[in-house]
């Protein structure tokens, strides 16, 4: 329980420097500490191997892959932030939503399985138990998934090779999407 | 395994798009790509009608369901392909090295549609709506004037992205309380707060596809600054596909909760009138046609907050007969626009004297666009206010209909340029042989449909037992 406690506490922390400062480079830095608390939170939850999985992916990928964006595109502009108004606002309405989800969860029966035992849990996310139901009943989704990637990869070189035409010259100040 | 012949349809627009790559990469001209990618077209809808009375399951039991609900919407899907790969012959607005691209996404992103109307597994669906939001994200980001380009597609993707990811939570809600992401098995559990929280947010991500309020930023920039034949598209297939998902995903609330039916009666009613109230302003007809997006979309959810059987059959009526309609006025952009400028209300000026077809083809798409009779736009306006009035939502048709009538005027506004204001500029425009095929289809539908609705009517009745 204080474990758990901690690990939250964690990934509440780096959310909230993720979200605060200025320096977006600090603020990628908290995002792999919020990440890190969730693989650690998938460890308690003794499923060993979605917590490797959101090491590998989102502490090793999507934090890097951040880092590698803001190293390329032009940095040492800082936009100036939003409004008191509107910041006073969205903080309204996220903790509106957040006592409103709080509540609905606290009050809600997840069923049996709560009771799970942890040696069940294990097989349940065992890596086997994962690829036999991404072979079988999600194949359709496993398989869509290469095609996604395809579109985006070949979309990303669509995009970017811009060895055209001078048809707009202001594009360099901006990255694409 | 099920059947894989029921797959047929999707994996013909999925060969289409491999023919578009392989011709891509081994540097063919744009011209035979587009030969090619409009024959693979027209097979795809051909397929798509000649499996219309398929039903079963290609696939693991549970994961992909064809009926009649899908196979007709994929019709929608395939046709709203085919009419936006026919008039993109001489894409003016898509950046010069990229157009041997541009049918490749189309088609993917046709592919991703398809898959999303037949998934009935959530991890399936969504991936399926990935699948055709990236194409859709990369064809905005291709044109021609690249900084307005990239606006757009970066307005689209992070609006998109934003919404992706509230679906995700709200689908691990739903998976939370259900522990399944079969639509089957979601359905027979008993309907607690957290699961109307689950399905309310999951639905946002397609409730951002059909560009409803408040999930209707991104359309006017992303209308106003993607190529002429990407927003053709993006306003005609993606809102079939996004009907058809939300219809699905309503019926796991079933039986309706009061506070889900409530958030969408005020999304509905927004969304009408944000949609027609900011159109009165604008002068860029792409913006005007965004704004109107909106609307119309506040139109379709009053045929799905009926929660009855008619409603939801005349939620996909409307979306069918809304391809050809929106096609009609896009057909006019994509000509006026053909050096990459977006047409305004001055350059539609005189328009009947400069192309008496293309002014036609104006008129029949805002007549549609407004629900003027004989266009398929009334009848869709009539079947969806009588499924409204069937569920006691009388002042949810007046305000239909008060919105209506607010539209009129800048739909007749538009029209009024086009055949009474003298053109500053009177050279005739050249329509292509291809093009102009494609505004006579555009128009033949829309009048068929609305003389002649029963058929179609017929179609979208059964589609919507199926998935009751």
């Amino acid at each position: 329980m204080i474990a758990a406690g901690l690990v939250m506490l964690i990934s509440v922390a780096g959310a909230v420097v993720a979200v605060s400062v200025k320096n977006i480079v600090h603020a990628i830095f908290g995002l792999g500490i919020a990440l890190g608390g969730l693989a650690l939170a998938f460890l308690l939850l003794s499923t060993p191997f979605v917590a490797a999985m959101q090491v590998l992916i989102y502490i090793g990928g999507i934090t890097i892959a951040m880092i590698f964006a803001v190293m390329l595109s032009s940095t040492g502009k800082h936009e100036p932030g939003e409004g008191a108004r509107r910041r006073v606002l969205a903080g309204i309405v996220s903790i509106v939503f957040f006592i409103a989800m709080a509540w609905v969860v606290v009050g809600s029966d997840f069923g049996p399985l709560m009771e799970l035992a942890p040696e069940d849990m294990e097989s349940a996310w065992s890596v086997q138990a994962i690829g036999r139901a991404l072979l079988n009943d999600f194949n359709v989704a496993f398989e869509l998934l290469s095609v996604v990637l395809l579109v985006a990869i070949v979309g990303a070189i669509s995009i970017a090779s811009r060895h055209d035409e001078g048809e707009d010259p202001a594009i360099n100040e901006e990255g694409g999407a | 395994m099920g059947d894989l012949t029921l797959f047929v349809p999707e994996a013909v627009v999925l060969l289409g798009a491999i023919v578009a790559f392989v011709l891509s990469v081994i540097g063919s001209s744009y011209r035979v790509n587009w030969i090619a990618s409009v024959i693979m077209a027209i097979l795809g809808v051909a397929m798509s009608i000649a499996w219309l009375g398929a039903a079963g399951e290609p696939f693991f039991p549970g994961i992909y369901r064809v009926d009649a609900f899908s196979q007709l919407l994929k019709v929608g899907i395939t046709t709203g392909l085919f009419l936006s790969v026919l008039i993109a012959g001489n894409p003016g607005s898509v950046r010069e090295h990229s157009r041997i691209d541009f049918p490749m996404f189309l088609f993917f992103s046709a592919v991703g549609m398809m898959m999303m109307v037949s998934a009935t597994e959530l991890i399936t669906l969504y991936v399926a709506l990935e699948l055709s939001a990236y194409g859709l994200y990369i064809l905005a980001a291709l044109n021609k004037r690249q900084r307005e380009g990239s606006e757009a597609a970066a307005k689209y993707v992070l609006f998109g992205a934003a919404s992706s990811a509230v679906t995700l939570f709200g689908i691990s809600l739903i998976f939370g309380v259900a522990r399944s992401t079969l639509l089957s098995e979601i359905i027979a559990t008993q309907p607690t707060p957290l699961m109307v929280i689950g399905v309310l947010l999951a639905l946002s991500g397609v409730l951002f596809k059909l560009a409803v309020f408040p999930f209707h930023a991104w359309a006017p920039d992303t209308y106003q600054g993607a190529p002429h034949e990407a927003v053709t598209f993006i306003g005609t297939a993606s809102k079939v596909a996004a009907v058809g998902v939300i219809a699905r995903l309503l019926f796991l609330a079933i039986p309706a909760h009061d506070s889900l039916v409530n958030a969408l009666l005020v999304l509905c009613v927004a969304s009408m009138t944000v949609g027609n109230l900011a159109a009165i302003v604008q002068n860029d007809i792409k913006r005007v046609l965004a704004y109107s997006t909106v609307a119309q979309a506040g139109y379709i959810l009053i045929g799905l907050v009926s929660f009855s059987s008619m409603g939801v059959a005349s939620a996909i009526y409307y979306a069918v007969i809304y391809v050809p309609i929106v096609f009609c006025a896009f057909l006019v952009v994509c000509v006026l626009g053909a050096d990459g400028s977006n047409p305004t209300k001055s350059s539609i000026a005189g328009l009947y004297q400069r192309s008496p077809l293309l002014a036609a083809t104006l008129l029949v798409g805002m007549f549609g666009l407004a629900g003027i009779p004989p266009t398929s736009g009334f009848m869709g306006k009539w079947f969806l206010f009588s499924a409204a009035i069937k569920s006691d939502l009388l002042w949810l048709v007046l305000i239909g209909a008060i919105n209506a009538t607010v539209s009129l005027y800048y739909y007749l506004r538009i029209i009024k340029e086009a055949y009474l204001t003298p053109p500053a500029d009177e050279t005739a425009i050249k329509v292509s042989p291809a093009t102009a095929i494609a505004a006579g289809l555009g128009m033949t539908l829309v009048l068929v449909m609305g003389i002649y609705p029963r058929l179609l009517w017929e179609l979208a009745e059964a589609a919507a037992k199926a998935i009751n």
